[in-house]
């Protein structure tokens, strides 16, 4: 296994989980040379990564897959050189988390090399940030990258006349095909040997950009109060200082707090003088010069028919079509391959070679060789680390999990998520959400440890609440869905009323939150990228880094819990816990086992459905039954796992104040839809 | 504002313009546009407006709510509506599924 290099920035940046922490350096200990990746999300920063570093971030065709800093290691000649992928970035003036991260580790880190990647289809939206990133004196290499897709509509750029104009190094790329990288790697070079940082002399005066002569002069006023001690330039501090950067006035306010009351009040001067926000002003003029610059260098041939992509995409976004499409990608990802043949054929093969070989060769080995029966029953019987705990991470979870994650990442190749979040924005609006919510949430049916993560890609923080709580309580993730889908699809009655419990819960909770929650809705912009072919390496690479993470996450976890029943069973404790429940079970008309399976369910979600499907296969329960226990268990806690995500996202409060909601409505919906089912007398 | 300047939820499918302005009262909202390249000036078309709006920036697509496309202004090219009206009309999913016999072999 590969997990001995936490630093690959596995999948969404894991490595903080799998304990490689985001080490801060301080500038002082920049022994080697580092080069970060900066640029908007979608433009191929991680396959760039990927490529330098020969390391596996997860690449996407998905705005905003990165969530963390992923760090590796390469060689630029015989010296060590250190890679660093940020989030994406749309400009130097941050509004989400990630943009936060990704200007920090600019600002802290002082890279010696920045390198700009950007869309050769879309010079001139992009070359804003590169502006920015040179007007604050940073050591920019603008990478145009995809320059075979921009070919292919007819684009054609003059790199070396739009190096004259920037004064930066420009090197054109088609990263997945691995063209440029010679070009990258010598322009690199060139930054580490010779150029010094321009912030470190501050006497680079070439403004690319000229803004108002009034806010020029207030540029000015305002360079002459800061001091020297910003990792940007004067010129760059002041400008997002009027643009009302709030980091950047607290960060003033701190290092230069004799002027920055006067600065202040330049500000506000220069405001009240301005009938439209300075941050527009100053953006628009920006962005004329990233026009201005693009007419001089980029020659565009205007195509007139529209490719096999773009009429998918078109049929993909149409409610006629796109509802349809929706569907058989449900029917066909979802149910006939990770439910049918994931949770079924793929267990059921495992399972029975699982218990007809290898547990019964265990249970032999471990009691003829291990003579005290505690330890026998914390390796092997019932609920041994070796019989339960490999097994139900083996047999059932890893065939499941394993499918889901192929398909997703097939789907997320091809670029249908933005598309599906375009469809779907209206109903997610109804729940407190937005479009954008549709990647952490369809990521919940994969696991919801790992969905409860990629909410911070959400906007506000209301809607991250929001998710938070939809994905713990009515998301079931791959384990328990593809449990729940075996044990229900003989029983297409039953199916039903599970599917449309479900929904029905997940619009209630979310109106109602949505309602009850105070905050502004969050609004919805995204960019669609191009439909594309996924490339199997690709898609093989990226789920095999999910499952790898599941692993690391999972199997310790897994082995816990096992230990953890193994020393309740031993103690009585959960004996104890069991007869509490029992009652509480009862009164959903389970029998009595069932308690056991919930009570598992609170360490692992999966583990619990693990347990329901074990009990069903022993033949124990009616329709009605299966549809209440499958329901609550569902809706239940969420498991250990993400319970610890949840803390560590949105903090203890919010966290227990989930979960301490769930509990009791997870059992008392269970009750409401077993009097209803009996009240109807509906047969299941 | 100029006659021919109206919302971008105010345009056709099909019809193009050029951004005029961005105007919400949210300003953190004006920025996120503006960072995703919503400058004035830029050529704008419409794609599609329900469930929600595409439009199409250069060479980007982008999919935004009904609030947001009311908050961006587009200076209209008149004409292009109505001619692509018509072209749906005549060319049309509809009038291909109902009036078969224009596409199809003779017989």
């Amino acid at each position: 296994m590969e997990h001995c290099h936490p630093k690959t920035g596995l999948l969404l940046g894991f490595k903080t989980l799998l304990g490689a922490q985001s080490r801060r350096k301080t500038p002082a200990a920049h022994l080697v040379n580092q080069v970060a990746l900066v640029g908007t999300p979608n433009v191929g920063k991680s396959v760039i990564f990927n490529l330098l570093t020969g390391a596996r971030a997860t690449v996407s065709n998905y705005p905003g897959t990165t969530v963390e800093v992923s760090r590796g290691k390469s060689l630029l000649g015989n010296a060590p050189l250190g890679v660093v992928d940020t989030p994406g970035m749309y400009s130097l003036m941050p509004i989400t988390e990630e943009e936060r991260v990704a200007r920090r580790l600019l600002l802290d880190e002082q890279p010696n090399v920045v390198l700009h990647v950007v869309d050769a289809k879309n010079l001139e939206r992009m070359l804003n940030l590169t502006l920015q990133l040179i007007e604050a004196g940073l050591p920019v290499v603008l990478v145009v990258n995809m320059i075979d897709e921009a070919r292919r509509l007819g684009i054609n750029i003059d790199f070396r006349k739009l190096e004259t104009l920037l004064g930066v190094p420009v090197v054109a790329t088609s990263a997945v095909y691995r063209r440029g990288l010679d070009q990258l790697r010598e322009a690199i070079a060139g930054y580490c040997l010779h150029t010094k940082r321009q912030a470190e002399s501050q006497d680079a005066p070439r403004h690319l950009v000229v803004y108002t002569p009034e806010i020029e002069k207030n540029i000015l006023k305002i360079e002459h109060l800061l001091s020297n001690n910003y990792s940007l330039t004067k010129r760059a501090v002041a400008l997002l200082l009027l643009q009302g950067d709030r980091e950047i006035h607290e960060l003033v306010a701190k290092r230069d707090p004799a002027n920055y009351n006067r600065i202040k009040q330049i500000v506000a001067g220069l405001q009240a003088s301005c009938q439209e926000p300075l941050n527009f002003v100053i953006g628009k003029r920006r962005q004329d010069k990233a026009s201005q610059l693009c007419r001089q260098v980029v020659t565009d041939r205007p195509q007139h028919h529209l490719g096999w992509g773009e009429r998918i995409s078109r049929l993909t976004m149409h409610p006629l079509t796109g509802i349809p499409i929706l569907l058989l990608v449900l029917y066909f990802g979802l149910y006939r391959f990770v439910g049918v043949f994931g949770a079924g054929t793929l267990v059921d093969y495992l399972e029975t070679g699982y218990e007809t070989i290898i547990n019964p060769l265990i249970n032999s080995l471990v009691t003829s060789y291990i003579p005290w029966p505690a330890v026998q029953s914390l390796l092997a019987k019932d609920y041994g680390v070796l019989t339960l705990a490999l097994r139900y991470a083996i047999a059932i979870v890893l065939p499941i999990v394993g499918t889901f994650f192929l398909v997703f990442s097939v789907i997320e190749d091809s670029g249908y998520l933005p598309r599906l979040a375009m469809l779907v924005d209206r109903v997610f609006k109804w729940v407190g959400l937005s479009g954008r919510a549709v990647i952490p949430m369809t990521l919940g049916f994969g696991c919801d440890t790992m969905a409860t993560m990629v909410t911070r890609t959400l906007e506000s923080p209301r809607e991250r609440v929001i998710a938070t709580l939809l994905l713990a309580l009515a998301i079931p993730c791959s384990a328990q869905l593809g449990v729940i889908l075996a044990i229900l699809s003989g029983r297409p009655k039953a199916m039903a009323v599970w599917v449309g419990f479900i929904l029905l819960v997940f619009l209630l909770v979310g109106f109602l939150t949505a309602r009850l929650m105070p905050g502004e809705p969050s609004g919805f912009y995204m960019e669609l990228p191009p439909m594309r072919w996924p490339r199997w390496q690709n898609v093989l690479m990226k789920t095999y880094t999910r499952m790898q993470w599941y692993f690391v996450e999972v199997l310790p976890l897994f082995i816990l819990a096992s230990v953890l029943i193994w020393f309740g069973e031993l103690t009585g404790v959960f004996q104890f816990l069991t007869t509490v429940l029992t009652p509480v079970v009862k009164w959903l008309g389970l029998p009595a086992q069932t308690a056991q399976v919930f009570l598992f369910g609170f360490f692992r979600r999966d583990y619990g459905a693990a347990g329901l499907f074990d009990l069903y296969r022993s033949g124990g329960l009616t329709g009605t039954q299966l549809v209440v226990a499958s329901t609550t268990l569902t809706l239940f806690v969420p498991c250990i796992a993400q319970f610890t995500m949840m803390i560590k996202e949105r903090g203890v409060k919010t966290a227990v104040a989930i979960a301490s909601f769930i509990f009791p409505f997870a059992f008392l919906s269970g009750y409401l839809l077993y009097r209803l089912i009996l009240f109807l007398g509906v047969n299941l | 504002m100029p006659v021919n300047v109206v919302t971008l939820a105010n345009l056709e499918v099909g019809q193009h313009g050029r951004i005029f302005s961005l105007t919400n009262s949210n300003p953190n909202k004006v920025r996120k546009l503006l960072a995703l390249g919503l400058y004035p000036g830029l050529p704008i078309r419409v794609i599609q407006k329900f469930p929600s709006y595409v439009i199409q920036v250069g060479h980007t697509q982008l999919a935004v709510d009904r609030e947001t496309a009311q908050s961006i202004e587009v200076a209209k090219e008149p004409g292009a509506g109505a001619a692509c009206r018509r072209y749906r009309y005549r060319h049309g999913l509809w009038r291909r599924l109902l009036n078969h016999r224009d596409s199809s072999s003779p017989g």
